[in-house]
């Protein structure tokens, strides 16, 4: 939750179906963008413990990316995400 | 007159061998008996039983297993049409549950009774606080017969509106009018016994979905006149993967079969198939043996113990719960405290429904969070989900007690925005590659990730 509060709320250009991640059971924004070999991420979600864990997951996203239920086993998450919300993990991940 | 057990809820908990489970290193408060319920030990002997003594595929009388099997197949369909009072217990057909029952009438009595030549569409009639089980099907059918569903709209109180569904039901004369019994996310119990009256009134057939009404109520399908009435096993104490669809024999025999297969042909050839007679017309493939008869263990088990006093003791607690919810800060409850089977749907100011939900996981508590497939009453509401506390006569007033209190813990700790996530934070040592990691100074990560954006250099 602490991680939560790094992510402000977001300008409304974000917040359109267009970046909206299907499968996640809060929702879930997210847009990358690349521009001069920088990665940057927008992303926002209306639920705090979401929000942290989508800073967790673009922070250390090339370890999540190689297995997520590994990753997630690693930093004591598994037994908090319910199969839905893995689900939703795994189209963030999609999505980096 | 079958007796019954004077009601306990200290020694029924004992019958439920799950409620002995700690979760997350605490004792299990189980408070999503609207999504499905606990089983009970007879239940769950019953089905291990038929796998090691009566195993054999039903309606197959060449051998004494089978006809076993059969029998006590057959006798829990005769305990199903005793629980709901059908009058024939033919009329009682096994589905999958709730979803597939609505299925097979919206697919079958909708081939057959929309597809006319009528220049005006046919009309569906639901009410807006359906769950998705008892929209989309109609929908569905709707769109390949050029029919239409039309919702009935709610109250201020989250009730349906009874002014509009009469106006509604001169204006289109619908076929049908599906119904729920309870409203799954409210738990709101609907004037069903009149709005059937005013349906037939107008020439509609009724199919009543009573998902969450039999856990909590008797039902007496004779005394309400629908034409169809549905439920799910595992809303009532038995299994998963089985449900009834109880309708009405002069309409169960004028509709065509909806799935074919086994068991539902009387004799088929390539130039013409016979089908059976009721209720095997409806039941193609071999039927789930072990859970229908598991469901007539669970209506035994349900039957068996005084139920007046069991729907007192789940009214007493969810009064409690009720009252409890409503007299903490920034609490909205949606449910209303009349007619209610025992759930508090509600939101909090400013918090996700989900992260409460995580939160009260933590402390072993189990509820719903999100739209509950009812997201049509959500849209009416304003809102994209709400937690749902629902209960059960096993559940006591400690737990109630003990839910208000870890409610009020969880709206602290999630208002308080810098509070310590020591899991969080003690974890990320674990990853090996730490310089990609948020820090935990907060200070400094604000700096560097401003406002929604998370930049890594790439």
């Amino acid at each position: 939750m602490s991680l939560a509060t790094l992510l402000e709320r977001p300008n409304p250009q974000l917040l359109i179906d267009q970046h909206k991640l299907q499968q996640c059971e809060s929702a879930v924004w997210l847009r990358k963008t690349v521009l001069n070999q920088q990665t940057s991420y927008q992303a926002w979600s209306e639920a705090k413990i979401m929000r942290g864990l989508l800073v967790m997951l673009i922070s250390c996203r090339e370890q999540a990316q190689q297995d997520s239920d590994l990753f997630l086993s690693h930093v004591k998450l598994s037994q908090f995400l319910s199969p839905s919300r893995t689900n939703g993990v795994k189209a963030i991940l999609d999505a980096l | 007159m079958k007796s019954t057990t004077p009601f306990n809820s200290t020694k029924i908990r004992r019958d439920f061998p799950i409620l002995s489970l700690r979760v997350q290193g605490k004792s299990l408060i189980y408070f999503d008996n609207a999504a499905t319920t606990q089983k009970p030990r007879a239940v769950i002997d019953k089905l291990s039983q038929f796998y090691k003594v009566a195993n054999a595929n039903v309606h197959r009388g060449s051998h004494s297993l089978s006809n076993t099997a059969t029998s006590q197949f057959e006798l829990a369909r005769k305990t199903v049409a005793a629980f709901i009072n059908a009058p024939n217990v033919h009329e009682v057909i096994w589905c999958k549950g709730t979803t597939e029952a609505i299925n097979l009438v919206a697919n079958s009595l909708g081939s057959y009774l929309l597809n006319n030549s009528d220049q005006q569409p046919a009309t569906i009639l639901v009410s807006t606080s359906e769950h998705h089980a008892n929209i989309v099907p109609w929908q569905l059918i709707a769109a390949a017969t050029h029919s239409q569903v039309i919702a009935i709209p709610l109250t201020k109180d989250m009730q349906i509106d009874q002014a509009e569904y009469c106006r509604l039901l001169t204006l289109h004369r619908p076929k049908i009018v599906a119904l729920a019994h309870v409203s799954n996310a409210l738990g709101h119990i609907n004037p069903i016994r009149q709005m059937i009256v005013k349906a037939k009134e107008h020439g509609a057939i009724t199919l009543i979905d009573g998902a969450q009404a039999v856990g909590h109520f008797s039902v007496d399908v004779q005394q309400l006149d629908c034409d169809f009435y549905c439920f799910s096993a595992h809303k009532c104490f038995g299994p998963t993967g089985i449900g009834v669809l109880w309708g009405k024999q002069a309409l169960l025999n004028k509709m065509p079969p909806w799935q074919g297969g086994g068991e539902m042909i009387e004799q088929v050839s390539f130039s013409g198939t016979r089908f059976n007679q009721l209720p095997f017309k409806f039941e193609a493939g071999t039927p789930p043996i072990a859970d229908a008869i598991a469901l007539g263990t669970a209506i035994d088990y349900l039957t068996g113990m005084d139920r007046a006093a069991a729907e007192e003791h789940e009214q007493r607690l969810f009064h409690r719960l009720y009252n409890g919810c409503t007299a903490i800060s920034g609490v909205q409850v949606l449910s209303s405290p009349d007619n209610n089977v025992g759930i508090v749907s509600f939101t909090v100011s400013g918090l996700h429904h989900q992260d409460i939900a995580i939160l009260l996981d933590q402390n072993g508590i189990a509820v719903r969070s999100g739209h509950h497939c009812a997201m049509p009453l959500m849209q009416a509401l304003g809102i994209d989900g709400t937690l749902r506390a629902s209960i059960s006569f096993y559940n006591t007033e400690q737990e109630v007690d003990f839910f208000l209190s870890a409610l009020q813990e969880v709206i602290a700790v999630l208002n308080n925005d810098f509070i310590e996530d020591t899991v969080i934070i003690e974890d990320k040592a674990t990853i090996e590659d730490k310089d990609t990691l948020v820090t935990e100074n907060t200070q400094r990560d604000k700096q560097q990730y401003p406002a929604s954006d998370v930049v890594i250099g790439t």
